[in-house]
Formats: structure tokens, sequence, C-alpha cells
């Protein structure tokens, strides 16, 4: 078997295992047409609601029902809408698709991510090589210094300090929502600072490593300029732990945002989840949660992949 | 793009290369140290010369100081490096990359770490040829693939999209060898490039660098510790001991007659050369601490003949006969005596 | 021709010539690096502030004084009480409130690590030093458990769970042992293979005394490094969750709640934010600091870069 289908495999079982976990975890929160219904519900109401859902059935059964309807794209609906009157017979009726929700609020995040990223990637690479290419100059120092300050700063609070100064002491940006650029501007930048450090930290000690390395004086004993020597050839045998760490914390930046979301008001999964989580709208929950884990899973796998481009060992393997 | 003519100080008229009292010290646990003191040698075109030495005996960083490639500060580098005629120590970063390639180029011990491991050994060996002409890749392809032939890689025009870890440690030096051609460099610095190699191997490399320094009027400055190869290759040589020239002087007279009792043992240490002496040949004691050098003559320590007055002072080099200098204090003494043995 | 040169200064090869590091090179070095002796001078009074907290805290943690409400930094109240960091909703002295958050706060981080520690180097040794299907099971759960969201499955666990201190530490441990396993893993298969442990297999030892009184001082080092930094990690996750309300619960005060508590009055008094934030960021910054200083002087190819009197380095461009 090849190592990406083995790796393919290895990821979709990762989510069954995950989804599943959600799934019968989920069921210890107690009794879930109770949940649904909240503590006012009649006991026929119960009942009925009950039988309707299929809660009646061994938790077995429910389990392959729920799985199965995962195949075809169905995730259940959600508690939030119809069930706080009598539920009528037809759940999916009332009750709005879980799945639809989570992927209409997934471009926000992905909105949210990508800036952040846009900002993290070139800022934190070049305060790497800038850093490696001046051992123990001032620029080193202050590289260290920032990058160890981005990991160290607690992502929401940074968040809540760039509102008191931007937007309220200022008042030059919105304290919050979903609009135009300006409302994007305090949360990418919120959600930047971590990995801006992460990344900046990864990259100078590859860089590090790799400008000790006999080929870059060889390079430089060609004549090859300076910048190329760093960007082109050291950089690139430096990727792989730079693009191991961007993967990370893209991951990071998936679940990061669920504070950054509410400190905003952004409407993405995290908020999203943050909602679900408060009224225990357990069909919500767990579509949410299969997505995110779903998306980290596959930045991971595709990671893994671009090894490959930056390694040449390994896809044609050694010698001859 | 600038050639080497149009730097300041071009001089068609001067010495291909000529380092004059060259000394680079480093800082260390105990203070500064020396690693290079006061060298001075001259290259002329198309001339081969040998610097011979233990480890540690400054031959490598010299040619490292020569190629610009130690960064100061940590490094302090004194003295003037110049090729014809153009000051390269404490030159621009613009003015070395003009000469490296073009001027000089290096070819190092280890090919296989020395060649950029993620990168295609076709566009390494006409990456400087692009940028500096301006020409396109496939005219750098074919370049590439005209200097992978000349230096004999078989089935040059298969293999230029290879990648350096599919290249034996023979092949990857002659890639290496390539690369340094690209731009018709004067100068060749090899620094030991044959040690890492095996002993079938490292002859068809030496072979193939004599050809080419013979085909393309290339000088070649031939760093190694092996005196065989010395011996073979180079109308010069230069002897290092502890970061300075003990004995310099065309290779001939200085291999049969050697002036200094550190040349001498060198080459009694080596089985086929020991004509010299009848006896054994290993060097008593080792090298030299750099940062704790002993009083007065580095080698007197381990030195057959040395005397009271060897720790009194550091010899300087002193002419020895035609063309030839030697940093014995004893020279006279000894070596008069001794020559008239041979 | 490079490592050479980079490896001149120590002069290696005459072992009876090499310069030996003693303490005092350490206590040295970290003297001349003012940057990590403000880390470590502020790690040592944060732990002397949250051990003495009853006795240096200049106000009672819950006294509440309504005269004094939202007073700002450096204030002096109505009845000539000082606040330096200026006073709450209900009037408490924050500065007080924040050393007792400090005894929350620390104690998780500390903690959580701790049990982390302990779980996975226990699954990472036995893995690394056995191989075999203990290694396999050991790092699939590790690679799989990894590349998992974690902080929205601890989020979810919470949930499940309710929040609470204790609640946290075990969430922490499921969700973190696996970092140090995994390296604990990567040390012991190259110590498997070293002279020390392949001397200590001749002599006789049995594997489990080979585990723990050969291998394991041996590498650690990089395990406190790695302790040190999660002890960080664990702080910021703890801030995170209590402020979504799923970590410590009140009365408890952890500089996350504090936060949270904040956030209602930040237009007014943002010092209710901004100081707990603070506080967080210089433990986070000093222990990252701490562990970034202590894996340059253990490292024995680095070290001697900071040790040495003198700025030293070998070819870098």
């Amino acid at each position: 078997m090849s190592y990406a289908l083995r790796r393919i495999i290895n990821s979709l079982v990762l989510l069954l295992i995950t989804i599943s976990f959600v799934f019968f975890a989920g069921r210890l929160i107690g009794d879930p047409a109770l949940n649904m219904l909240g503590p006012g519900a009649t006991p026929a109401a119960l009942e009925k609601l009950r039988i309707v859902a299929g809660l009646n059935d061994p938790l077995w059964q429910q389990y392959l029902h729920y799985i199965g309807g995962l195949m075809t794209g169905d995730f259940g609906v959600s508690y939030r809408f119809g069930f706080s009157v009598l539920p009528a017979l037809d759940l999916a009726e009332l009750g709005q698709p879980v799945i639809d929700i989570v992927l209409e609020r997934l471009p926000a995040t992905f909105l949210l991510a990508g800036a952040a990223l846009a900002i993290s990637i070139p800022l934190g690479i070049f305060m790497g090589v800038t850093a490696a290419a001046h051992p123990r100059t001032f620029a080193d120092r202050i590289v260290t210094v920032l990058s160890l300050a981005g990991v160290s700063v607690v992502q929401f609070w940074l968040g809540l300090m760039l509102i008191v100064l931007f937007a309220v002491q200022l008042g030059w940006l919105p304290t919050g929502g979903y609009g135009d650029i300006r409302h994007a501007i305090l949360p990418a930048l919120t959600l930047a600072a971590r990995p801006i450090g992460r990344i900046a930290q990864v990259t100078r000690s590859a860089m590090l490593d790799e400008l000790a390395k006999p080929y870059v004086i060889t390079a430089r004993a060609k004549g090859v300029q300076n910048h190329r020597v760093i960007y082109h050839h050291a950089l690139k045998n430096a990727a792989i732990p730079i693009v191991t760490m961007i993967g990370d914390e893209t991951s990071a930046l998936l679940t990061g945002a669920i504070l950054v979301e509410k400190i905003f008001a952004w409407p993405g999964v995290g908020l999203l989840i943050i909602d679900s989580l408060s009224r225990s709208d357990l069909p919500l929950i767990q579509a949410s949660i299969a997505v995110v884990a779903a998306l980290v899973i596959t930045v991971n796998l595709l990671v893994d992949f671009s090894y490959r481009y930056f390694k040449p060992e390994i896809t044609l393997g050694r010698g001859r | 793009m600038t050639t080497i003519e149009k730097l300041p100080g071009y001089d068609a008229a001067a010495p291909l290369l000529s380092v004059d009292n060259l000394s680079v010290t480093f800082g260390s646990y105990e203070g500064q140290v020396a690693a290079v003191d006061g060298v001075s040698f001259t290259v002329n075109p198309g001339e081969t010369l040998c610097i011979v030495g233990e480890s540690g005996s400054g031959k490598s960083v010299t040619q490292m100081a020569v190629m610009g490639l130690l960064t100061s500060p940590p490094a302090q580098i004194l003295g003037s490096v110049r090729f014809r005629g153009i000051e390269l120590i404490g030159a621009r970063p613009s003015t070395l990359s003009v000469i490296r390639g073009t001027g000089i180029s290096m070819i190092f011990q280890d090919a296989i770490t020395s060649l950029n491991p993620a990168l295609k050994v076709g566009f390494q060996i006409s990456e400087v040829f692009c940028a500096r002409t301006g020409a396109d890749s496939a005219a750098g392809r074919k370049h590439a693939i005209d200097l992978m032939e000349r230096v004999a890689i078989p089935g040059a025009s298969q293999r230029i999209d290879d990648y350096p870890f599919q290249f034996s440690g023979g092949m990857c030096q002659r890639i290496m060898i390539a690369m340094a051609l690209a731009l018709n460099p004067k100068l060749l610095i090899a620094d030991e490039p044959t040690t890492a190699l095996d002993v079938t191997v490292q002859r068809q490399v030496m072979e193939l660098l004599t050809t080419l320094s013979k085909d393309a009027e290339l000088a070649l400055v031939l760093i190694t510790h092996d005196l065989g190869v010395a011996a073979e290759q180079a109308e010069n040589v230069m002897v290092m001991y502890a970061g300075r020239a003990v004995e310099t002087g065309p290779t001939d007279p200085v291999f049969a007659d050697p002036r200094h009792p550190y040349t001498q043992a060198l080459l009694a240490s080596m089985p086929e050369m020991s004509e010299v002496s009848a006896r054994l040949g290993i060097i008593r004691g080792s090298p030299p601490v750099l940062s704790r050098l002993p009083q007065g003559c580095a080698f007197q320590p381990r030195c057959r003949h040395a005397a009271p007055l060897c720790e009194a002072s550091r010899p300087e080099l002193r002419a020895a006969g035609a063309g030839r200098a030697s940093a014995c204090l004893r020279m006279d003494d000894v070596f008069t005596r001794i020559g008239a043995d041979v | 021709m490079a490592e050479t040169l980079n490896t001149l200064p120590p002069s290696d090869g005459d072992e009876s010539r090499q310069v030996r590091i003693g303490w005092i090179h350490y206590v040295r070095a970290i003297l001349r690096d003012y940057v990590t002796l403000f880390a470590l001078a502020f790690v040592v009074a944060l732990v002397a502030f949250t051990l003495g907290a009853d006795f240096l805290a200049p106000h009672e943690p819950t006294g509440l004084n309504l005269r004094d409400r939202l007073l700002p930094p450096a204030s002096t109240g109505r009845n000539g009480d000082f606040y330096l960091l200026g006073t709450d909703e209900l009037g408490r002295d924050q500065f007080t409130r924040l050393i007792y958050g400090a005894r929350v706060s620390v104690s998780v981080g500390v903690l959580g690590a701790l049990l982390s520690a302990i779980i996975g180097v226990t699954a990472g040794l036995m893995a690394g030093y056995h191989g075999g299907l203990l290694e396999d099971i050991v790092m699939r759960l590790v690679d799989g458990m990894l590349s998992l969201p974690s902080l929205l499955v601890a989020l979810f666990v919470l949930f499940i769970l309710g929040g609470g201190f204790g609640n946290l530490i075990l969430v922490f441990l499921v969700l973190h042992w696996m970092v140090f396993a995994r390296m604990a893993r990567g040390l012991a298969l190259n110590a498997r293979g070293s002279a020390y442990v392949q001397a200590a297999v001749a002599q006789g030892c049995k594997s489990g005394r080979i585990i723990w009184r050969h291998i394991l001082p041996n590498i650690m080092a990089p395990i406190l490094v790695l302790f040190t930094l999660e002890i960080a990690v664990l702080i910021l996750s703890e801030a995170s969750l209590s402020f979504l309300g799923f970590g410590v619960q009140p009365p408890d005060a952890s500089w996350g709640l504090m936060i949270a508590g904040g956030r209602e009055h930040i237009r007014s008094a943002w010092w209710l934010v901004a100081f707990p934030g603070l506080a967080i960021f210089f433990t986070a910054l000093s222990l990252n600091l701490i562990a970034n200083w202590a894996r340059a002087v253990t490292d024995p190819v680095q070290r001697w870069r900071w040790l040495a009197p003198h700025r030293i380095s070998g070819i870098s461009q």
C-alpha cells in the first residue's frame, strides 16, 4: 500500500474515532430529549420526541444510524429551532440541518484564519531568517524577545487590549462584528501574534542549522549573492520544520478562533461552537467538532505530503 | 554586469593572487587565538601551489580568508590579499561576488555535504552562470551539460535533473568541480578535494584537476596533507605549522632536501617517500593548541634538533637557497650537514 | 571544513587541556544575561507570593469595600488604603486578588505539567527502550492525539464533565502527556544505542534499572526544559478555558477568570483586564526565557557560545 493511501486511511480512522467519542460522550450529559425541550417539557412531549428521534432505540443502533447519516451528509438537525413547542411528527421539517449551519459559518472562520496566516507566515519567516543571518546581534535579540512575547501572550487578552486601544480609546476601528475589512483587522492581528512568534522561532533555529552547513559556504564561494544564499539555498532546506510549524499553527488558528471570534463577535464556527455548547445543542456540537477535526486532520495530512517537495530523498528513494 | 577588469585596482600585470602578511585571529575561551599568523605567498597564472600541513595548521582558514568567506567579527583579518591587484580584504560584498566564480573558485573536502541537498545538480552548476551572464534556463542547462561532460560525468544530459544524494562521493566532487568552473575562473582553490574519497577515486579526481589546469590555464591552490599529491602536482609548495608558513619553495628541491625539521618529519612519515630518513616516521607529540603555543618556535617541543635558542624567539622565514625560504633558527647548522648526507 | 572551525575554540582532541565547565560558569553566564536574570527573578518572586500569599498580600482577598469600587491603579481609598493596581467592582484590592489568583493559575500549570510529565515520560521511555508492539501502540496513540485540535477537545470534555480545578488538571493530563512521551521516546531510542547503556546491559542490569537509573538521569535536561515550557502552555490554556467558563469555577479566582470578570467593565476600568493579562504574559514569557536559556547552556554543541567569557563563534557567513 502506498504511503499516501496509508496516511489517508489513518486520518479517516482518527476522524471516525473522534466523531464516535463525541457521540458517546455527548450522551453522558443526560437525556437528549430533555436537553432539547428544556426542563418545562411535559412527559408526553418528551416521549413523543423520543419516538420521533429514535431515542428509545438501543444506543448502538442510534450510533449506526448516526454514522450512516454522516455518510450521506446528514449530521442531524439542530435543537435550536422548533422544539420549544410540541414537536411535529417529522423532525427534518422543523429543525435546520446542523451541517448547513456549520458550513454557513465556515467562510467567516476561513477568512479570519487566512488573514492571520497571510500576516504571520511572511512576517514570521522574515523575522526568523533575519535573526539567523545576523546571530547574536541586536536584531537577533529583538526577534527572540518579540517571538517569545507572541508565544507568551494570552490571545483573547491581546484582543481585549486592542479593542480598548484602537476601538474604545482611539475609535479607529469597530469593536467587533462582521462587515468590511475594518472589522477583520483587529481579530486577524490578535490571531496572528502567536503564529508569528512560533514561525519566527522555528525559522530562526532551522536557518541557524542550515547556514552552518558546508553547502552554504560552497554557494558563497561560487559567487551566489547573499540574499539568494539565504532565501534560496538555505531556506528550502530549512523548510520542513517551518512547514510543520505552519501546519500546527493553522490547526491552532482554527481552534484559537473560538476565543477570538467570541471577543470580537465574529460569526464563525468558533462562535458557533461556544453558542452550541452553552445551549447544549448536541447535534450542532457534534457537527462542528467533526468539521473542525476534519479540517485539522486534513491540514496535518497536507503538511505531511508537502515534505516530499522539500526533501527529494523521500520521493526518489536513496541511491541509484 | 561588472567584470573583473572594471573593478578598481585591477592591474593586468600584477600577480594572479598575492597574499601578503595575512593573519586571522578568533576569540576563544582563552583570549585571542591566531589561526593564521603572517602568511604570504604568490600564485601566477597556470601555476600550482600546494599548501601542506596537519589539521589545525591554518591552511584551510588561509584560503577561507582569501575567498572572503570568514565573517568578521568574530574573525579578525589583517594583511592583504590581492587578485590581479584588487584588494579583497575588506572588499565590498559586490566586489567579492564578482571575484568569486569569475576570478577565484573553491572546492571543498566533503563534496556530498557541500552540495545543496534540495536543489538539482544542473541548477547548482549553472546557477551563477545564469545570474551573471543573464542566460536563460535553456542556455544554462546546455552550459551545465557541457560542464558535466567536461568533468567526465557519464550520461550528463540525463543526470542533470538528479539531486546530489543520487550521486557517489567521487561524482559529487566532479559536480563541485564543474560548478566551480562554470564562469571560467583563473584560479581554483581545492581544499583537500580527495580526502573524503576512496583511493582509486582520489586518483581519478586528481587527474581530472591536473588535466583541467593544463587545458584551461587554470592556476591551482591545492590544500592537502598528502605529500604524495603535492609532489606530483605542484610547482611550488608551502608547508604550514601552527598558523605559520615554515618552509616554502619549488616542490622538487624542497622535498629532496627539506630545510625545516617539520618538513623533514612530514616526509619521513610518508612510507613511499622516506628516502630522507631510514628511520620510521612518526612525529613525536601532538599538534599544538593554538591558544597555548610554546615559547619561541612552535615546533620546538616536537623537534629532534631543538636547542635552547629555539625557545628564545619565534623564527621568521629566511632565504634558504634559490626561491626557497625556511623558518628554522638552526637551519644553517642542522641542514647543511643533513643536506650533505642526501 | 566548517565543522572544524566551529569546534575550534573548545580545543578538541586533547582531553586534559579542555576547559571544564562548572556551576560557576552557569552562574556567571546568567549574571551577564540580564533578560534571563529578570525572568528568573520574576519566577522566584511569583513562587514567593504564591506560597506566602497570606503574609505578603496587602489586603484581604475577599475584603469587600463598596465605597472604594473601581479605583484606578495607585489610588488611595476613602479610609486611606493604598491600592497599587486599583480595585474591582466590589472594591477588592486587585493586587491581592492577583496574588491569590496566581495560586490557582500556577498550581494548575505546575500540577498539570507534572502529571503529564510523569505519565508521558514513563510511557515514552518504556516505548523507546523496549520497542516492539508497546512502542507501536504508544506512538500511534501519541500521533493520533497530537493531531487533534486540543483546545476544542478540552472544551468538549469540560463541557461533559463540568469545569473545576480537578477536571481541568485531568483534561490537561489527557491532552498533554503525548508531548513528553514523544520526546522521551526519542531520547530513549538514542540512549539505547549509547555506550553507557550497552555497558549497563553488559553488567547484567535489569531493564527497569537501566531505564530509571541510567537513562532517565541522562535525559533529564531536555525534559526539564520541556516541563518549563509546558507550564507556560498550560497557564495560557487555563486562562482561555476559564475565560470561556469551562475552567476554574468561582469562587476560586484564576487570572483567566479575573479577565473574564473585568471584561464587563472594560470601557471604564481597563486595569481589571490589563493586569491579570500582564501577569499571565510575564509568567509565560519568563518561563519561556528560562527554558530557552536552559536549552542553550545544556546543549553540548551550543553551550560554549553562552558560557565563554568572550563573544565567539565560527563561520556563519
